[in-house]
């Protein structure tokens, strides 16, 4: 057989500087601040213009304190347009983040979105902790963009003739200003959108779109949401809902919206969401969205009331492939645990896909200790459990710590491999 | 050095710059994406030459690509860093060098952010004699490009 040797021969076609391939010199800029980039312009003449056209631009924290600890801060709206303008090619990724402590206005945003507007921007992150501006509106031309995140901004009020955002596939709002209107306009202008986090906004109280190829939507707000409507969510299998309690949302609502998701897998409830879908009576309240529920989270759970121990029982029942399991209570003890938590353990139930359990607690942990031998004795499959107490500090607490490892090591348990973790301040 | 890679085999042969033979299975060379138009028509006894790679650095290659963890992130950081931590500036530049000529999957970001991290905030001259490049300026054409950026100039690390 002959020998058939082939060779690669890129020598000839790679453009090379001192050795290096553009593709090596691209990837190491990539990773260095922005003044090292500029630094890399004096090292020859074959280097002088090599970084004017990476395609990555970031100025945050690094780039202000750099700046601000030589007192050249007020220079740095005049550095940034400066690189800007000096900039040569497509830019695919701007990222500015403005820390709380600089004073200065920055003025020329506008026209920096402008510019990138015309760049082929595609990930955005604005980050304006100096609180002033509203958001540019060529923002909203920039018709490339395909990840977009905006960190406090006073007002986002849509353009009359904005027209979506067409290739937008993740959409991050961080402590914005926006009204229902502008908002369920916002995310319908959206068609492709994958990715939706709303964290700490103000100014709507109800959102009702369509959006059918979202996969993740997390909405993490203090203040009242009278309503949740994403219709067609039918490809969400991430959700995470946080709501401060006694607020009056519509219970209905919720419920419906929840329901309405077939392919959720996993699930994150927080505080008021978890008081208003444990009021009422009817406790088979989610029941058709949990058939692919993996991963259940559930932030600070009161212990006291008994219906929300219900409802995570009864979302525990209905789960039927769940595999990891998280609760969180902060409450103190108040209400004694009822008679049917401490005989839950004896149904023979069967949870037979949960592999992993974390419980944290603050001083409620008598409840937890029951909820916890329910747990054992009816998972089959389970690897790691972790309970986590807020006790420990006082030396009047080690009976207590004592008493509960002793119960913990005594519950029966439905797995052979299980392995149960004690975890209390100072000591693990 | 007329090695024959085994006809019985499907492995690629792949020999390094300094006469070493390689096999390696196409899972592995897939990875490579600058040869992987040759491999689609290759058999057996083909070689595939790589001029720009030594023995030293394909071996770290495979050993990258054979090691990898798939699954969880924490656990490829740890194997990423455990996998830089010996190599000396040069080996790192030599094998970043190789590995950009291959394009090999994931491996180019890390040896370029090892690297990057090596040269963050140092002098120019270090990152020249680090680089091996010849300043061609001028002292006047250098004073105008520093004056230009006055701003990212200003204290740097020891070397």
């Amino acid at each position: 057989m002959t020998e058939d040797i082939k060779k690669v021969n890129q020598s000839d076609h790679i453009d090379r500087i001192s050795d290096l391939p553009i593709n090596v010199i691209d990837g190491i800029l990539q990773h260095l601040p922005i003044r090292d980039i500029v630094r890399t312009s004096i090292l020859s003449r074959k280097w002088r213009y090599i970084w004017v056209s990476i395609p990555h631009l970031e100025f945050g924290d690094e780039f202000f304190d750099y700046c601000y600890n030589r007192d050249i801060e007020h220079q740095i709206p005049n550095i940034i347009s400066d690189i800007l303008l000096g900039h040569n090619g497509p830019i695919s990724k701007f990222t500015l983040k403005v820390p709380c402590y600089f004073t200065y206005r920055i003025t020329s945003l506008y026209k920096w979105i402008l510019f990138l507007s015309n760049k082929g921007i595609k990930v955005l992150v604005l980050v304006n902790h100096n609180q002033v501006d509203s958001i540019p509106s060529h923002l909203f031309s920039c018709q490339s963009l395909t990840s977009l995140k905006l960190d406090q901004f006073n007002k986002l009020s849509l353009p009359h003739n904005f027209c979506g955002f067409k290739n937008l596939l993740s959409l991050h709002l961080i402590h914005v200003r926006i009204d229902s209107n502008a908002l369920e306009r916002l995310i319908s202008g959206c068609p492709v959108l994958v990715k939706l986090i709303i964290s700490h906004c103000v100014g709507f109280d109800c959102i009702n779109v369509s959006a059918p190829s979202l996969k993740v939507l997390r909405i993490y707000n203090e203040g009242e949401i009278k309503s949740i409507v994403f219709k067609n969510a039918t490809n969400l299998t991430d959700l995470a809902l946080t709501m401060s309690r006694h607020i009056n949302t519509e219970r209905g609502s919720v419920t419906d919206f929840i329901n309405g998701l077939p392919k959720i897998e996993r699930l994150h409830l927080r505080e008021g969401y978890i008081q208003v879908l444990s009021s009422g009576n009817n406790l088979r309240t989610l029941q058709n969205s949990t058939n692919s529920l993996k991963c259940l989270e559930l932030v600070g759970v009161d212990f006291n009331r008994s219906g929300e121990l219900l409802f995570i029982i009864s979302l525990l029942k209905s789960s039927s492939i769940l595999r990891e399991l998280v609760i969180k209570s902060y409450t103190v003890p108040v209400v004694p645990p009822s008679d049917y938590l401490k005989a839950l353990y004896l149904n023979s139930y069967c949870l037979s896909h949960l592999e992993k359990v974390n419980i944290t607690v603050g001083t409620a942990y008598e409840h937890a200790v029951y909820l916890i031998r329910f747990l054992l004795a009816s998972s089959p499959s389970l690897e790691t459990l972790t309970f986590k107490v807020g006790l420990g500090l006082n030396q009047s607490d080690a009976p207590t710590l004592l008493s509960i490892s002793r119960d913990l090591l005594q519950f029966g348990r439905a797995s052979q491999r299980a392995e149960v973790k004690f975890v209390y301040h100072g000591l693990t | 050095m007329a090695e024959k890679a085994s006809p019985s085999s499907n492995s690629i042969s792949l020999k390094t710059v300094d006469g070493k033979i390689f096999k390696v299975s196409p899972a592995i060379a897939n990875q490579m994406l600058t040869i992987q138009p040759l491999i689609k028509d290759s058999d057996s006894s083909t070689i595939i030459s790589l001029p720009d790679v030594a023995a030293f650095h394909l071996t770290k290659i495979i050993e990258y690509l054979e090691g990898k963890p798939a699954a969880a992130p924490s656990a490829v950081d740890a194997f990423e860093a455990q996998f830089v931590k010996d190599l000396s500036p040069e080996e790192l530049k030599g094998l970043l060098i190789a590995v950009g000529y291959l394009k090999v999957n994931g491996l180019v970001d890390l040896m370029a952010n090892t690297v990057a991290k090596l040269i963050e905030n140092k002098s120019v001259e270090y990152v020249r004699k680090f680089f091996g490049v010849v300043n061609d300026f001028t002292p006047a054409e250098e004073a105008k490009c520093r004056q230009e950026h006055a701003w990212a100039f200003d204290g740097v690390d020891e070397d």
